[in-house]
């Protein structure tokens, strides 16, 4: 059965990013040090309740920010109205949420006469801090990214704002977030070995070009030490491939790798099995060493390294060599009760980011260019690097679309611009953003080797980190998305 | 008339067929020759997934008639490359992280090669302008860029390699018709 | 999709004019009427391609005489044109940002006039350098002005038997410069939230001739003769230029709509106007080589009213 919708339907009646209204208050000391912070929230779930709720759940957690704060109270809300279903993009409403906390934090510094890279790093976690949900924080390396950030775009080099030769209004602007991946969740997948000696994984983690079909071989080759092009990924199939749970919360490359090792290591079993088998020797006396050799730890000159197992005949007539990996996180997630969300682990991971951007804004048309931005993720381990920037650098396009030119555009309840040209996305002439970006790699105890996630995080404090610069050039407090011209050319002046 | 007869020359092979007057080009390539690297974005022209080279010119197929296609030679991504060789466009996206979903590609495969006709070493600022019509969601643009650029020194490199063995350098332009062969047989490449 | 419809390609010029007289919709690039179509918005049974007509191809530059393109030249052909970016410098920006290089390689300068949206690129330019129109027909030959040949919003002084043929556009003097911004909201592919165009020509620091003209102003692009009337034998100034903005503010009466409320139509028109009439001035004053040049934007002092007072300097 097949179901086309065309550009107009695919707006209108598909989904898209909710609309949300925040209102924060936040309590801080003179030396800006944040005291409490109120939120309240309001999303818009469009025609139907689907996944908003889920999306409102879980920016819930991340609304206060990466930073300390010892009262809180976050109070969010969910309703219907006649639009657009709403639902979760990118980001999964911390992206929305990140744009809030930044905004909050620029407010503060501006007041209390603080430069807002250090307003943040005063307040921002550290391991072993307590978060908003009591929990005990680790993998943090909020400061880190920061700095890095910061640093990306010379950030100590520049004023808050500033009026370049041809009268141009610059400035620059920083944000951070902490971004959870859904949690409890779960993944399995199979791993079977050829006779020829290839490897073939079955999994239900589905490629969209972010390339979790090459992170996952890389997993097995990196457990295994076996060569990358013997290993290859069968399409997702769900009357086939195994339990995954989703595609989505930047979760792949860890659960999926997490099972994948696991498979691996019963693959190492099985054929270290089949070896003793062929040597005529004890099962005990045969390892899998580091270095990709299946070992008889008696004689250690006898040894079939995995890229030569297929040759070596061990699995000839031998049971199949065939593995199941699972992970799950049910066992370490403390279910938040509805009552307050307190919990000592509210998710396996936080991703932890920051973004800076300087803007040029000309003061006649009202129209901006971003020239630069610094990025920083902590994505505890590259297992590939080039995809990990790959996912920053298209994100941060992304989030120059939201920040300046994407809405969703009502009259009397009908959709006006459910098409290309209306609704606009950043265009080829506007991708001239000179870019530098640090992946910090801080390791996660629970990520296979150290893993977090950055399909996601790259996107989310883009907008931020370019409405905090746009505030500083215009010398205002832009407090909602998409920054327009009109609103640059009539904006209210805050006092000096 | 409902139905047109047209002659057209798809990636060098010639059809004889007989078209809707109401059908595009686009779903005449998708539909009827099964060629299905063409992607309907929009349907108005704004996205650029459906561009394909009509007499080597980059054109929206969603916006052109099949109709109009009698006598023509037509260039889509399944004709840039032969059966053993990936047109270096191809290779050097691959090579320079230019592709993600995917979905964008064709087209950009096709507007890059009409670039490269036109400006055998452009600059970034003309690839910017010369692709504006060209969105791309996933990869930010740059390594889009990247990946053209890197073409360039690939095309540098193999016109060298074939005059140094006094051969015919290849074209690479898309719109002679032996394409696929005449660039990738004969000589020998370092 | 498109609707279901019988194609016509004529190559005989009298036919295709029957076969317009009987209410076929005609086509050229299609990158109006197609869209249109797969919107759902026309659901025209007969459509006249005319790209087949000779009578409408080709294009001829003459110095001393100017240009005469038939009305099927394309805006990719007009964007790659050195003689357009010299001496009809505003026409190439106008044509050269509409839409992208695959809409340029088809949409023609026929099309975009016959589809009468206020917001087409071609006609401000083709406006200041007072462009003429030919149609023609069965009774022949009418040559019309192309500010006389918009009568409402999509009307044209044209009659259902006539088609546009070619369109005629002198050559300006070496004395003279134009020049037109097109407002727009990302950098590429979009529609002209709001455009100006101008000419100059200058004698000394005098201008002699003035033409402004207004894109997405007005329901059809328009001339803006109280302005130019301000500004017609007048030295090159800021305060002069500024006068003529608030006449072009008045004449032009832009309008809300959900795409931009009209007081920020009135304040970009205001600016704009400032900005291209200086830009026609500089390139009024260049050599002939060097009007093909762009000339970066400045923030002009006529604008100081909004310019910030400058700061820690860079």
């Amino acid at each position: 059965m097949k179901l086309t919708f065309d550009r107009h339907e695919e707006f209108e009646a598909t989904v898209c990013r909710s609309t949300v209204q925040y209102y924060i208050k936040t309590g801080v000391k003179k030396d800006g040090t944040i005291t409490a912070q109120q939120i309240t929230g309001y999303w818009d779930a469009g025609a139907y309740v689907t996944t908003n709720p889920r999306v409102d759940y879980n920016a819930g957690f991340a609304v206060n920010g990466p930073y300390k704060i010892p009262n809180a109270q976050v109070d969010t809300y969910v309703y219907m109205t006649n639009r657009t279903l709403g639902t979760a993009y990118r980001g999964f409403g911390v992206t929305e949420a990140a744009t809030l906390h930044e905004h909050q934090m620029d407010i503060i510094a501006r007041k209390l006469h603080i430069d807002p890279l250090q307003l943040r790093l005063h307040n921002c976690l550290h391991d072993g801090d307590v978060g908003i949900t009591g929990e005990i924080i680790s993998t943090c390396a909020v400061d880190e990214c920061l700095r890095a950030a910061a640093e990306n775009i010379d950030w100590a080099q520049h004023p808050d704002r500033w009026t370049d030769k041809e009268g141009n209004l610059c400035g620059k602007g920083i944000a951070c977030f902490n971004k959870l991946t859904g949690t409890p969740s779960t993944t399995s997948c199979i791993v079977k070995m050829n006779e020829n000696g290839s490897l073939y994984i079955w999994s239900a983690s589905r490629e969209m070009g972010q390339g979790v079909t090459t992170t996952m071989p890389q997993f097995a080759a990196e457990s295994l030490h076996m060569d990358l092009d013997k290993i290859s990924v069968a399409p997702v199939d769900t009357t086939m491939t195994p339990f995954d749970k989703t595609t989505t919360s930047s979760r792949s490359t860890f659960h999926s790798g997490n099972a994948i090792l696991e498979a691996c290591e019963d693959i190492k079993r099985q054929l270290c099995a089949l070896a003793s088998i062929h040597w005529k020797c004890d099962k005990e006396d045969v390892t899998y060493t580091d270095g990709g050799f299946i070992q008889r730890i008696s004689d250690s000159a006898q040894r079939i390294h995995i890229n030569e197992v297929g040759k070596s005949g061990i699995m000839h007539e031998q049971l199949p060599v065939i593995a199941i990996g699972r992970y799950g996180t049910s066992d370490i997630f403390d279910p938040p009760p509805v009552n307050g969300r307190q919990s000592s682990k509210p998710t396996i991971m936080w991703m932890i980011g920051a973004q800076a951007a300087i803007v040029k804004v000309n003061p006649i048309t009202g129209r901006v260019q971003v020239t630069r931005m610094g990025a920083a993720h902590d994505i505890g381990k590259a297992i590939n690097p080039t995809g990990c920037l790959q996912q920053i650098e298209g994100a941060i396009v992304m989030g120059l679309g939201h920040a300046l030119m994407e809405e969703m555009i009502y009259e009397d309840g009908n959709l006006r611009n459910g098409n290309m040209v209306d609704y606009k996305v950043p265009t080829f002439m506007d991708s001239d953003v000179e870019t530098k970006i640090t992946l910090v790699e801080n390791g996660h105890p629970a990520g296979p080797f150290g893993v977090k996630g950055i399909g996601e995080p790259g996107l989310v404090p883009t907008a931020a980190a370019i409405a905090s610069a746009l505030s500083h050039a215009c010398n205002t407090d832009f407090d909602s998305l998409p920054i327009k011209p009109e609103h640059i050319l009539f904006r209210k002046e805050v006092a000096d | 008339m409902q139905t047109v007869e047209i002659t057209v020359t798809v990636n060098g092979e010639v059809y004889q067929k007989t078209v809707s007057s109401n059908q595009t080009l686009l779903r005449f390539l998708r539909d009827d020759l099964m060629l299905t690297g063409v992607k309907e974005g929009c349907n108005e022209g704004e996205c650029g997934a459906c561009t394909v080279l009509v007499d080597g010119q980059p054109i929206s197929s969603c916006l052109t008639l099949a109709a109009e296609m009698d006598g023509k030679h037509v260039l889509t991504v399944e004709g840039l490359s032969s059966d053993t060789r990936l047109h270096p466009l191809q290779e050097a996206f691959i090579e320079a992280g230019s592709v993600q979903c995917g979905y964008c590609t064709p087209g950009m495969l096709m507007s890059a090669l009409a670039l490269l006709n036109l400006y055998s070493h452009p600059t970034r600022e003309q690839i910017r302008k010369e692709m504006e019509g060209n969105i791309c969601r996933c990869t930010g643009y740059t390594r889009i860029a990247d990946g053209i650029l890197l073409a360039e020194e690939k095309i540098d490199a193999i016109r060298e390699s074939a005059l140094r063995v006094g051969k015919e350098p290849p074209q690479f332009t898309g719109i002679d018709e032996q394409f696929p062969e005449k660039w990738n047989s004969q000589y020998e490449e370092d | 999709m498109l609707p279901k419809f019988d194609l016509y390609m004529p190559t005989d010029f009298a036919e295709a004019c029957r076969m317009k007289a009987e209410g076929m919709k005609v086509v050229a690039g299609g990158t109006d009427v197609y869209v249109n179509m797969h919107a759902g918005k026309d659901h025209s049974a007969q459509v006249l391609d005319i790209k087949q007509l000779k009578e409408l191809q080709g294009q001829r530059y003459v110095t001393g005489q100017g240009l005469d393109l038939g009305a099927l030249t394309t805006h990719r052909r007009i964007e790659k044109w050195d003689v357009i970016k010299e001496h009809y410098h505003a026409l190439y920006q106008g044509c050269s940002q509409v839409g992208s290089v695959q809409i340029r390689y088809r949409a023609t300068l026929g099309g975009n006039i016959m589809n009468g949206a206020p917001s087409a690129d071609s006609i401000g330019p083709m406006l200041v350098h007072d462009a003429q129109v030919v149609v023609a027909g069965p009774n022949g030959e009418r040559t019309i002005p192309l500010d006389k040949f918009y009568t409402g919003f999509k009307k044209f002084d044209i009659q259902p038997d006539e088609l546009l043929t070619r369109i005629r556009i002198p050559q300006p003097p070496a004395n003279s410069g134009s020049a037109y911004y097109k407002y727009m909201r990302r950098n590429a592919m979009d529609l002209a939230l709001l455009g100006v165009s101008a000419y100059v020509e200058l004698s000394g620091g005098t201008m002699t001739t003035v033409r402004i003209a207004l894109t997405t102003a007005a329901p059809t692009p328009m001339r803006s003769y109280q302005a130019e009337a301000v500004l017609t034998g007048q030295e090159v100034s800021d305060e002069v230029f500024a006068k003529a903005a608030e006449a072009v503010v008045a004449e032009g009466k832009p309008r809300s709509s959900w795409r931009s409320s009209a007081e920020f139509r009135q304040r970009l028109l205001h600016e704009v106007t400032i900005v291209v009439l200086h830009e026609a001035a500089a390139r009024a004053k260049k050599s002939p080589k060097e009007k093909a040049s762009p000339i970066p934007m400045q923030l002009y002092p006529s604008l100081a009213g909004l310019l910030p007072r400058p700061k820690e300097e860079e």
